[in-house]
């Protein structure tokens, strides 16, 4: 074996090294979590439209059971830390939505619009990324 | 402490990062819309409180972004290397 095919098994033998290392660390793309976020970012993004129609504090209690669901499911999934993290502060900001409709106080269009506003931004970052995610 | 005085702490924030500086904006549009009146106070709290979330949920998603790409790049690397 020449000096030069030593190398290059050398060379790959690392790369496939770091692949592995880099594959376990880091979960495939999951079609569940996906719509999962997807469902999220929709609801928020048609609910922004009805900020001056009283029944949308309907849509604050479905869009916390979705953000609710997307923490449940990626609780325990292996390898998703960054998705876990983002799924917990995106719950934080549905239940400061809700939370305002379920004390009953008079919640102004203009905060109800900016908050579903924020939840749809972040749920379209974290889709961004959770598409992204290796096949 | 006043809304003035945490808008005097931000206008003395110096930041070249554009997400930084988008956050310092936002905090500022959201105290003046509770001065105005057109959201509460409470409201503004829960919209300010946001901010950090989007911050955090930003960094996680750009280091997710940055390992996708780091394994696209190895496992390009290697196809090719297989390959030569």
């Amino acid at each position: 074996m020449t000096m030069l095919n030593r190398s290059l098994l050398i060379f790959l033998f690392l790369l496939g090294g770091c692949s592995t290392l880099v594959d376990s660390y880091l979960m495939k793309f999951d079609s569940n979590e996906y719509q999962t976020i997807s469902n999220i970012r929709t609801t928020a993004q048609l609910a922004k439209e009805k900020c001056d129609n009283p029944d949308v504090a309907s849509d604050s209690y479905a869009l916390y059971a979705l953000t609710v669901s997307f923490v449940n499911y990626t609780q325990f999934l292996p390898h998703d830390d960054k998705v876990k993290n983002a799924a917990i502060e995106l719950n934080k900001m549905s239940y400061g939505l809700r939370d305002q409709y379920a004390k009953g106080n008079k919640v102004s269009s203009t905060f109800c619009r900016i908050k579903f506003e924020n939840i749809e931004n972040s749920a379209k970052i974290i889709q961004q990324a959770v598409g992204a995610k290796p096949r | 402490m006043t809304i003035e005085y945490s808008q005097s702490l931000l206008a003395s924030i110096s930041s070249q990062n554009p997400d930084i500086n988008a956050a310092i904006a936002k905090v500022n549009e959201y105290s003046d819309m509770a001065k105005t009146g057109s959201i509460t106070y409470a409201e503004m709290a829960e919209l300010v409180a946001d901010v950090q979330r989007q911050v955090n949920i930003q960094s996680n998603m750009a280091e997710l972004d940055s390992m996708e790409k780091l394994n696209t790049a190895i496992n390009t690397l290697i196809l090719i290397a297989k390959t030569v």
